[in-house]
């Protein structure tokens, strides 16, 4: 059985029909084989073109510009990331309003004698959209008013008063590095933090102007720091 | 010594200087940019609110609308210094999904002279008492009633005032002062040289506070209450004493107890005390405290 | 509907048609808008007298774009004009030869939609037209009416300043 299939297949392959080329074909390879021979330097020459070395810093370019890639990839990553908004309804009302107007009064050139109708029927159309209201999107007022000035508003607050408080700091922290006083780092650190703060507030007091509340807030801290001031100078 | 005396001799002036010793009467122009906005609420939202110099007021109400009022305040003796410096002070008021951002902060480009305006922001929002609000404030003031699901609040050199707050509340705040009354949930607060003041408060608090006055009033709802001062004045009030078990250490402190309660008092270490008290009820609310460096006083 | 019958029912003066058209391109060029004047009302004001545009001069889109990006220029060029007075570019300076800044690993995209729309408008369209939108310098400098150099200059200030603000938020 297996032995007639295989015999029958190779008959079959036997019977595979065969193709004959186009007879351009021949013509083509013809026509190819004859080209002048003048080309040949030609193709001769292209095969000897010498290679080009690129400029020595062309790769500093290169790496620079990848580590410009690579520093700004967080950005561009934020970038892809930005919101999108989408528009109040009252937009796309505006638009068509502008656009039936617009039509409007191209129609009213043609309709002239009844302008009167068609002027009434535009305001009943405008009133009626205008009356829809949006409270999406902000509402932005100005308002204007004076009052007067609290005591102490013209008070500059600058850091010449601290020269005292930095000379007995310094005092004391050399006195801590030589003699290595157990309590002396916590008083470092907490004058450290209250002088910390103290420029803090003094800062927002110079960018956002005189506030009496931030001002009481000043003072305190500068009390504190003149407790600590005071033990750091009595143990000197 | 002479460092010391200039240096105290300085604040003593500034302390006058700032607190009304000149007289100056300027009329200041004051120039106001109000923006309003509302936003739905829904559930799983929450509002996100980041003041600088800024005075921010929240209140609850029974709208499901978030109601946003957020000025922007300059004032100077010229107008037009005022309205200028006031475009140095910027605001955003969006929601980003579930999240609704309100901030202000102050821009000023490079090429451009500081402002000379006292500039500040001022925000009453109105919530509804289930909308989670997380708060963070510099320089400024906070005052914050009648929610019931959950604070966050990180502030620095702000005065807190809270009123009637229930659910979960997580407070951190650096310098300035926190004024609670009638608090009732689970408390975590954290403070460094903040006053503390907490009237009628229930529920389950965690404190720890450094350089700081605390003025605690409990209620008979307070089930737990767990404090670790340092370089603090701890006065802790109870409405019934013997109500409660406590455990108060101290250690290098000043310890004053109510009379007519007996404590069982051990001394561990020199300076390191230990103090306990258990009621005789089968079920009570635990006090624990440790002051180190203070003061702890326990009455009515 | 394709495109090509959008238009046409568009011509046609199909109100569904120009909603439909609005509503494809409305989102991004909203958004747009919004990045170049920094401010919801005048985004709306934009969107209004370019859409208006659009449907007016329809019959003049000639297919050398997509129906997209002729919208954009639209809306683009409504957008500058409208900033235009406030906008002002600082005189061409000549950018630090090792002028990469350093944006960390993570910016949060609200804080930086929040410093780009604090930007003064000169520096935030620049930026937002070559960073955002992918503009080219020249054609950046084409649509602003300024130099090539100045681009450049606009936008390495534009980004160092939001560099600035960025690490003032967090």
């Amino acid at each position: 059985m297996e032995e007639r299939r295989v015999s029958s297949l190779q008959q079959a392959i036997q019977n595979l029909p065969t193709f004959q080329a186009p007879d351009a074909l021949w013509q083509a390879i013809h026509h190819e084989l004859d080209r002048p021979s003048s080309d040949q330097p030609l193709h001769q020459a292209l095969h000897t073109l010498p290679d080009v070395i690129p400029p020595a810093d062309l790769w500093d370019a290169i790496s620079a510009e990848l580590t410009f890639r690579e520093k700004e990839a967080a950005l561009h990553r934020t970038i892809r990331r930005l919101p999108q908004y989408e528009p109040p309804p009252l937009v796309w009302k505006e638009i068509q309003t502008t656009l039936t107007q617009t039509r409007l009064q191209r129609t009213l050139q043609l309709i002239k004698p009844y302008r009167w109708a068609a002027a009434a029927v535009l305001i009943g159309v405008s009133a009626g959209l205008a009356y829809l209201g949006n409270t999406s999107q902000p509402t932005i007022t100005y308002l204007a008013s004076t009052e007067q000035a609290p005591a102490g508003y013209s008070i500059e607050i600058n850091d010449q008063d601290q020269d005292a408080i930095r000379e007995i700091g310094a005092a004391f922290t050399a006195y801590h590095n030589q003699y290595n006083d157990p309590q002396g780092e916590e008083l470092i650190q907490e004058l450290n933090e209250l002088e910390s703060a103290s420029k803090e507030l003094r800062q927002v007091l110079r960018d956002y102007g005189f506030d009496e509340k931030l001002a009481q807030e000043l003072t305190r801290v500068e009390l504190q720091r003149d407790q600590v001031i005071r033990k750091m100078a009595t143990a000197l | 010594m002479d460092a010391l005396l200039k240096c105290l001799l300085t604040t003593l002036l500034g302390l006058c200087t700032i607190s009304g010793f000149s007289q100056d009467t300027d009329l200041l122009q004051v120039v106001t940019k109000r923006i309003n906005k509302e936003f739905a609420f829904k559930e799983g939202y929450e509002v996100n609110i980041d003041g600088d110099r800024a005075e921010v007021y929240i209140e609850s109400w029974n709208q499901p609308l978030i109601r946003v009022q957020i000025d922007l305040v300059s004032k100077h003796e010229s107008k037009s210094t005022a309205q200028n410096d006031l475009e140095f002070l910027q605001y955003i008021a969006q929601r980003v999904k579930n999240k609704i951002y309100l901030r202000n902060f102050l821009s000023v480009p490079d090429n451009q002279k500081a402002p000379d305006s006292r500039l500040k922001a001022v925000y009453h929002i109105k919530v509804p008492a289930e909308c989670p609000v997380y708060l963070k404030t510099n320089y400024g003031l906070a005052d914050v009633e009648n929610l019931s699901n959950r604070l966050r609040i990180n502030s620095r050199f702000t005065q807190v005032g809270l009123l009637n707050i229930k659910g979960w509340m997580d407070i951190n705040t650096f310098f300035g002062e926190l004024q609670g009354q009638h608090l009732d949930g689970n408390a975590a607060i954290t403070s460094r040289r903040s006053d503390i003041t907490l009237k009628d408060i229930s529920g389950h608090f965690d404190i720890n506070a450094q350089y700081g006055i605390l003025n605690i009033f409990a209620s008979t709802g307070l089930l737990d209450f767990n404090l670790q001062a340092d370089h603090s004045q701890v006065f802790l009030h109870t409405p019934n004493l013997s109500n409660f078990q406590y455990t108060l250490s101290t250690q290098n402190s000043k310890l004053q107890l109510p009379s007519g309660m007996k404590f069982l008092i051990q001394e561990t270490a020199p300076g390191v005390r230990k103090v306990t008290f258990r009621p005789k009820s089968e079920f009570y609310p635990n006090i624990t405290i440790n002051v180190r460096f203070g003061e702890l006083f326990l009455g009515k | 509907m394709t495109e090509s019958e959008l238009i046409q029912a568009c011509l046609r003066q199909d109100r569904l048609a120009q909603r439909a058209l609005y509503e494809r391109y409305s989102q991004a060029m909203y958004t747009l808008a919004y990045r170049i004047t920094g401010d919801f009302e005048l985004a709306n004001d934009v969107l209004q007298e370019a859409f208006v545009k659009v449907f007016q001069h329809l019959e003049r889109f000639r297919r050398e774009s997509t129906l997209g990006a002729w919208i954009k220029t639209i809306v683009l060029r409504t957008a500058i004009s409208k900033v235009k007075r406030q906008q002002t570019f600082e005189p061409e300076e000549s950018i630090p030869a090792d002028h990469a800044l350093d944006w960390g690993d993570f910016i949060e995209a609200e804080y930086l939609q929040q410093a780009i729309n604090s930007l003064p408008p000169g520096y935030r369209t620049v930026f937002i037209l070559i960073e955002v939108e992918g503009y080219s310098h020249q054609e950046v400098a084409d649509l602003l009416g300024i130099s090539l150099g100045t681009s450049k200059s606009q936008l390495f200030y534009a980004k160092k300043r939001l560099r600035e603000v960025l690490s003032k938020m967090h």
